[in-house]
């Protein structure tokens, strides 16, 4: 399971997303797929399969093998930079 | 009264002790000299600043005191920031060093490394690293009808979000002295001061409608990042707002220490301002490009 710290976002219709990491201090800008990673991971702690699943259904994409892929990719660059951690 | 109105001899007795305080939009300073020579020079740069009582605890205080031979030590806040510098860099360094203190500190702010300029009550954010063109923009827009908010720093105050004046004198360098004076020979120019490390530099005063209008602050409404190329044809691309936002933390001074609210501040900036990247080569053409931006926010 994974769960976010506490983050700050804006949003301007533009496909990239601003956020703010209230524990480091940190702006990020994001794109549509990392936004709904974080956003998921904001709402509740999560596992993988479940995340991919989710983030599927908010981009309307299918959830295969490519998008999994891709979210342990960021999930792991979310975590370099502190804005995930594993939950308990 | 003005540093300017005070007699040179009572003005220079002053300046010895306790030191000539002065008000620059929302920052106080003070400054303290034995040196004539340096004390004409200041009341040249600020002649038009409101003065303040000797005793008032100020945000900035300078000490230049004279090191033989014809050197110059220049003190901030008691520390020393130049130990003897020559006489030929001696005034631009005093103004680098009041420009360096003066934005370590007033955090009641969000500090962006930009020019400013206003016109019919609208703020344009020139924000810019150095090399980009920024001052010499700002001293060509002050002189054909906006108003010089600041060449160095958009002062924003996160309570309304609107940018507070601070117009010192104007820092140019190399070419854009000459380029500046054949522009607009009504802008006054002080003396040049050649073998700094930048070059030679010499400062363009701030017009005196820009010092009398200190206390007007001004509603953001453009963020243009100008980038000069010589033979460049002018050309205003918008840029995502997240990008914008992105780009000024990046030339913020305080962006940091401010946390959670410098991040609201910024992304309220950037949600009322039109962004745009900015690329020019010529002065006229610049300004006509952004006069296009005036008139259709008045449409």
């Amino acid at each position: 399971m994974i769960r976010s710290h506490e983050i700050l976002w804006r949003h301007w219709d533009e496909g990239e997303y601003l956020v703010y990491h209230t524990g480091s201090g940190d702006t990020h800008l994001l794109n549509v797929v990392s936004a709904a990673v974080l956003a998921e991971l904001e709402r509740r702690p999560l596992g993988i399969d479940q995340l991919t699943r989710r983030v599927a259904d908010a981009l309307a994409v299918e959830p295969d093998a490519e998008l999994a892929t891709e979210i342990r990719r960021l999930i792991s660059a979310f975590d370099d930079v502190g804005l995930v951690e594993p939950a308990s | 009264m003005t540093v300017g109105e005070l007699e040179r001899d009572r003005r220079r007795e002053r300046f010895r002790d306790p030191g000539m305080c002065w008000q620059v939009g929302p920052l106080s300073v003070r400054v303290r000299t034995p040196s004539p020579w340096i004390a004409d020079q200041l009341a040249f740069l600020y002649g038009p600043f409101p003065t303040l009582a000797r005793e008032t605890i100020v945000d900035v205080e300078l000490g230049v005191e004279p090191r033989w031979p014809g050197r110059f030590a220049i003190f901030a806040d008691g520390e020393v920031q130049y130990r003897r510098i020559p006489r030929a860099v001696a005034v631009p360094l005093v103004e680098w060093t009041l420009n360096v203190s003066a934005f370590q500190r007033p955090h009641q702010f969000f500090l962006l490394h930009a020019a400013v300029v206003e016109i019919d009550g609208f703020a344009a954010i020139l924000p810019a690293r150095a090399g980009q063109g920024k001052s010499t923009l700002c001293a060509a827009l002050a002189h054909r009808g906006w108003r010089l908010l600041s060449d160095e720093v958009a002062a924003i105050r996160p309570e309304d979000g609107r940018v507070v004046p601070v117009p010192r004198p104007i820092s140019l360098k190399e070419g854009s002295i000459e380029l500046i004076r054949r522009f607009a020979p009504d802008a006054r120019i002080g003396p040049i001061w050649p073998g700094t490390s930048k070059g030679a530099v010499a400062h363009v005063l701030p017009p005196l409608d820009s010092v009398r209008r200190a206390e007007e602050a001004a509603v953001p409404r453009w963020i243009v990042f100008p980038r000069w190329a010589p033979d460049a044809v002018p050309s205003l691309d918008p840029v995502p707002k997240a990008r914008a936002a992105m780009r000024c933390a990046d030339n913020a001074f305080n962006y940091s220490v401010l946390g959670r609210s410098g991040f609201e501040t910024l992304a309220n900036l950037v949600d009322r301002c039109e962004c745009f990247d900015f690329g020019y080569g010529g002065l006229d053409d610049a300004l006509h490009c952004l006069e296009g931006l005036r008139r259709a926010a008045r449409t």
